[in-house]
């Protein structure tokens, strides 16, 4: 279906044999009713034939040096073939092993392995943690090391007895008991004993 | 005109399409003959948008351009076969001319553009009476626009639906063009 013409269009449509057969039928009706319509319509066609004559009159006279001119014009599209034949044999080539879509994977890949492995040398969060916990200035225990767990333990309990905390401090104090029965048994003195919690002056200061 | 011989001994001539198919395949030949086969039209139909100077050059241009795009052409997809196609590759080249020039046409132009169209052409004069003097100075004064289109439309044949989509514009919008370009000069001649 051709789009909605004006009258003039349809009619030179009509003319050249070009509108859709139910328009041109449909046409017909319309130019067997309506007189104008169809003295329009042979105006057109006497306008067009006038044209066409005219034109065929103008160039009914060849243009000379057509055998020079196709020769010059072949000689250039074999030089031009010949031209692009020769860029393409000088182009390096660029000869892909793996399909042009297995780059980009590939290389996302080794984005994703690569941050595994940053991910899996990163320290543990506890230690991580556990070397930021604040051990007092000056206390006989120090974390020297983020995964000495043994010395975070300490400064803990060192910690809560600064805040009095009396269930770990009871648990401390039978625990000290038994120690200082044990150092009594085993050695003369109690200073030769490495133990933070029985020279403590938390405790001495108990005592 | 390629030429074989048929059964009964008249030549055949080969088709566009096929002469197309031998150039696909890189026979240049093949292309010789159908530069050959539309050198009249295509030439007369970039003279009179062009002028006879531009011609030789945008006739060149169209065949390399063919030749570029020879890969392309499928006689079943292009609408009317290869001499609408050829056409729009002509008036693609003379749009592109019209661009690069710029639309203005300066005064010193317009009277070299005259005074083209009174020299004789590498010797040779086209129009040879008065009366077709006449007609392709009143070409020539008519909007580019509607020359395009009435030009286009008589040496390509073309549909006028393919004439539209051709130029980028409403079927009735090309339609009216060729009527007022066919008025204008109707009164050009009087």
């Amino acid at each position: 279906m051709v789009e909605q013409l004006d009258q003039t269009s349809e009619l030179l449509m009509y003319l050249a044999g070009e509108l859709p057969h139910r328009q041109s039928m449909a046409l017909e009706k319309r130019l067997a009713a309506d007189s104008a319509l169809a003295r329009e319509l042979e105006s057109l066609r006497e306008l067009q034939s006038d044209f066409d004559s005219q034109m065929q009159a103008l160039d009914r006279k060849r243009i000379p040096g057509q055998a020079m001119a196709v020769a010059r014009i072949s000689r250039a599209m074999r030089l031009h073939g010949v031209r692009e034949e020769v860029d393409e044999s000088l182009a390096p080539r660029r000869v892909l092993r793996m399909p042009a879509w297995a780059y980009p994977i590939a290389a996302a890949a080794a984005v994703v392995l690569v941050y595994v492995g940053w991910w899996a040398h990163q320290p543990a969060q506890h230690e991580t943690s556990v070397a930021q916990v604040s051990v007092p200035a000056g206390s006989p225990t120090t974390a020297r090391t983020a995964s000495d767990q043994e010395q975070v333990m300490f400064a803990e309990l060192t910690e809560s007895f600064r805040n009095h905390n009396p269930t770990q401090r009871r648990s401390l104090d039978s625990l000290s008991h038994a120690e200082s029965e044990l150092a009594t048994l085993a050695s003369p003195t109690r200073e030769s004993l490495d133990d933070p919690f029985i020279n403590s002056p938390i405790l001495d200061n108990e005592e | 005109m390629p030429v074989s011989e048929t059964q009964s001994g008249t030549p055949a001539i080969e088709s566009d399409e096929s002469l197309m198919r031998r150039l696909q395949q890189g026979d240049t030949a093949a292309g010789e003959l159908l530069v050959e086969r539309y050198f009249q039209p295509l030439m007369r139909y970039l003279m009179r948008l062009a002028g006879n100077q531009m011609a030789d050059e945008l006739l060149q241009q169209t065949w390399l351009s063919v030749l570029d795009n020879a890969a392309k052409f499928d006689p079943r997809s292009a609408g009317g076969g290869f001499k609408p196609w050829l056409f729009r590759i002509a008036t693609n080249k003379v749009n592109d001319h019209w661009r690069s020039r710029g639309r203005e046409r300066s005064a010193k132009e317009g009277l070299q553009r005259i005074a083209d169209d009174e020299m004789p052409h590498a010797g040779f004069r086209l129009e040879g009476t008065e009366q077709q003097l006449r007609l392709v100075k009143a070409i020539e004064q008519l909007p580019e626009n509607q020359k395009q289109v009435l030009m286009l439309r008589y040496y390509s044949g073309m549909k006028f639906v393919e004439i539209a989509e051709l130029l980028g514009c409403p079927l009735n919008t090309a339609l009216g063009r060729v009527h007022k370009a066919m008025i204008r000069l109707k009164e050009l001649m009087k």
